[in-house]
């Protein structure tokens, strides 16, 4: 759906982007995942429009991004706010009118919104009188109030409360049913794994990794395995005196926890095997990087190879 | 006692450091002082001569007036007994400054009529009329004429000076003009500083972003611009509305009020048997009111089309220009704080500019008042105040030079605000300095 070709972007002699290219596909959760100040939001804000590259291009729907896309696109930015003086209802409709909505069908949109939210008593009140909370709710409902087809959130979980970032996790969810494409950044990296289906990683500017989920999940599994036994520790590691690594171990009396890692592509039935005949098993599964460790390790590998 | 001695010590360093302090500690007196130069610089320059030609129909005065010559003040005395339209022709393809005629019974009805090219300013014309005021009792003393002290107490009166250009009083003149700049000073400022409220607004309540990703943000900042002036507008349209009402119903209102007063207070004594008739000078009193009051209305219709005209157009250019200033501060603080540093320098030339526009009566088409109703930082305030000064028959070229440079300048100072302004509203919780506004204006779009 979205392409970004080698972009560059520079303020005065500080480069923000440097030759980032990304690929989203339509109806996919995109993490943008990356430390602060790696350029994620310049990114961002180039998609909008707000900013232009330097150099590069974007593609959306195969057509070079253009004015008129903004209109199909939603953009909750990492700062957000609304205006306070002004009544809820009056700037909702202000909102959605400059995305491209008329009057009529604003408003028709916004109560339908409102109502599920179940703001809609608040119509008539000052922003300033909100909570952070309820702010958050409008900002999440002004953005979405034209359907977007492509939804571009920065952040979005930063500073809503658990509630309310549960309530925007399930909206995001069933938008993607609907067929969004969502952008999201974060520099949490936890919390976009279970959501994104494709993530990239910045890092100082650059790109540093790109994929599924799962396919880079796997690119850096260590194969490290957890088993929960029941029997005895020294019987337990002297079974698996070859071809394995006792990383951790947990646990007293019976129970034991323990991180194995296979060596020499040793397989899990090599492991089971090795270790049925000492102790009774509880449980295997098997120990999968977080992204964080997986980003720690990217950017040793990038450290180390400049 | 010791820890007080510490706070004071902090309270007063960290203030006395601050490059805010040193500026104003040097800007303050420079201010003062400004505001007794500037009235000096713009009487200054009546240095060049006022050469008043004087038509005598009385045959008597030219001579004596002569008595009064300055070096910034000739009398002359070269058409006799001619039309006042054949005069009028003559002077204006002469390098003299004005006309004044003397009617043959100058002696009992003390009024001058005047005619001028460029108005040569207050000072110049009051100093002609204490001069022929001063001749009239002189001359009588000289003639040896035997009068009474009634009649003397009336040849001290004032002598009436009357316009033939457009017959405007000078004292309107000035009233209209004062008024109309400091009217343009205020409109200016106030909605000036409310595009720069707004954007900061926009800027510190963050909603800027999401406005930006559905509009241009030039979009964002004209229409803002656009939206305030309208207001502007509209108030200067009920301003102006309301006043028309009230001068026009403040001539019934006021005249009723006295004859009123006159009637209760005649009333009054009456009742007390003091008095049968009415004060004749209460009543020549009355008339003259009423006199002034209509020449005043008359006057006031005579000006009001071109300052009708002008006051809109000048306050259009001048706002556009300073609001472009004022959105670029707008854009580039983070805190009404830091606005400071960068409101002064654009504060200054619109105090400079009342300064001028408040005095320009001494002077009004002296080389200070055209330069600076010419530079469009000073310009809308200045022109302003000048215009009812100006004829516009043969001055037109200056009131529309004036606008043209005015509106240029802020169609380049739009740009280079709209260049601030872009880069200004995303850039959260930096210290915006001179240098960092300078280094924006290189970004690429």
């Amino acid at each position: 759906m979205l392409k970004v070709d080698n972009i560059d972007k520079f303020y005065g002699d500080y480069q923000a982007l440097s030759n980032v290219s990304i690929f989203i596909p339509e109806k996919c959760i995109y993490g943008l995942l990356g430390p602060n100040g790696a350029g994620k939001t310049s990114l961002l804000r180039i998609i909008n429009q707000i900013t232009a590259p330097d150099t590069g291009t974007i593609t959306l729907h195969g057509q070079p991004l253009e004015r008129k896309h903004c209109d199909i696109i939603g953009y909750l930015p990492e700062e957000r706010g609304l205006y306070r003086k002004m009544k809820v209802g009056e700037q909702a409709m202000y909102l959605a009118q400059l995305k491209g909505l008329d009057k009529f069908e604003a408003k028709k949109r916004l109560l339908h919104w409102f109502d599920k939210f179940e703001i809609t008593s608040w119509w008539d009140r000052k922003v300033e009188d909100l909570s952070k909370g309820m702010q958050q709710k409008i900002q999440f409902i002004v953005t979405v109030i034209h359907e977007p087809k492509l939804l571009i959130l920065d952040e979005p979980f930063s500073g809503f409360d658990p509630i309310n970032a549960e309530l925007i996790k399930n909206e995001i969810l069933q938008l993607r049913k609907s067929g969004a494409t969502i952008i999201f950044s974060t520099h949490n990296m936890k919390s976009v794994e279970e959501m994104c289906d494709k993530i990239a990683l910045i890092h100082r500017s650059k790109k540093i990794l790109e994929g599924k989920v799962e396919t880079i999940k796997n690119k850096y599994r260590a194969d490290l395995y957890e088993i929960v036994f029941e029997g005895n520790m020294i019987s337990f590691t002297t079974a698996l005196w070859a071809g394995y690594t006792l990383v951790k171990h947990e646990g007293e009396k019976n129970n034991f926890k323990a991180i194995i890692k296979c060596d020499n592509n040793q397989s899990i039935n090599d492991l089971l095997n090795a270790i049925l005949p000492s102790v009774k098993i509880k449980s295997v599964i098997e120990v999968l990087p977080s992204m964080h460790d997986i980003f720690i390790q990217k950017v040793k590998e990038i450290n180390e190879q400049n | 006692m010791s820890k007080i001695k510490l706070i004071i010590a902090r309270e007063y360093w960290t203030r006395v450091r601050k490059p805010s302090f040193i500026i104003m500690s040097i800007l303050g007196p420079l201010f003062i002082a400004a505001t007794f130069i500037i009235p000096l610089l713009i009487k200054a320059n009546n240095f060049k001569t006022v050469y008043v030609q004087v038509v005598d129909y009385s045959h008597v005065y030219h001579k004596y007036i002569r008595v009064y010559n300055t070096k910034h003040l000739v009398y002359l005395n070269e058409y006799a007994d001619q039309d006042i339209d054949k005069v009028i022709e003559k002077f204006k393809n002469s390098e003299d400054t004005v006309v004044a005629w003397l009617q043959p019974d100058f002696m009992k009805s003390p009024s001058i009529k005047v005619y001028h090219k460029d108005h040569p300013g207050l000072n110049t014309m009051t100093k002609l009329k204490n001069d022929f005021q001063d001749m009239r009792l002189k001359a009588t003393v000289m003639q040896g004429e035997n009068i009474n002290l009634a009649d003397l107490d009336k040849r001290l009166s004032t002598v009436i000076v009357e316009y033939l250009d457009e017959g405007v009083e000078l004292k309107v003149k000035i009233f209209i003009g004062v008024a109309a700049g400091i009217l343009m000073y205020v409109l200016i400022m106030l909605y000036g500083v409310q595009v720069m409220r707004g954007i900061m607004e926009e800027k510190t309540s963050r909603i800027v972003e999401v406005i930006i990703s559905s509009v241009k943000p030039l979009q964002l900042l004209y229409g803002k611009i656009i939206g305030i002036a309208l207001t502007g507008l509209t108030q200067f349209v009920i301003l102006i509305s309301l006043l028309l009402i009230l001068i026009s119903s403040s001539k019934t209102l006021f005249m009723e009020s006295v004859v009123e007063k006159a009637n209760v207070q005649i009333t009054a004594l009456q009742s007390q048997g003091q008095v049968t008739m009415t004060d004749p000078d209460e009543e020549q009193k009355q008339t003259v009111t009423d006199k002034e009051l209509d020449q005043y209305l008359a006057d006031l219709k005579t000006l009001a089309p071109k300052m009708l005209l002008f006051f809109p157009l000048f306050f259009m250019g001048g706002y556009l220009l300073y609001s472009s200033f004022y959105a670029a501060i707008g854009a580039a603080v983070d805190s009404e704080t830091e606005t400071q540093q960068f409101v002064l320098p654009v504060t200054i030339p619109i105090i400079v500019g009342i300064l001028i526009a408040t005095n320009i009566f001494e002077n009004p088409n002296g080389d200070l008042a055209f330069w600076t109703s010419i530079i469009p930082l000073t310009s809308p305030i200045v022109m302003l105040a000048r215009l009812p000064f100006m004829d516009l028959s043969t001055q037109w070229w200056e009131v529309l030079l004036s606008l043209l440079i005015l509106y240029a300048t802020f169609v380049f100072t739009t740009k280079l605000a709209a260049k601030i302004y872009r880069t200004g509203i995303l850039m959260y919780g930096q210290k915006a300095s001179y240098r960092s506004i300078m280094k924006w204006l290189r970004y690429k779009n």
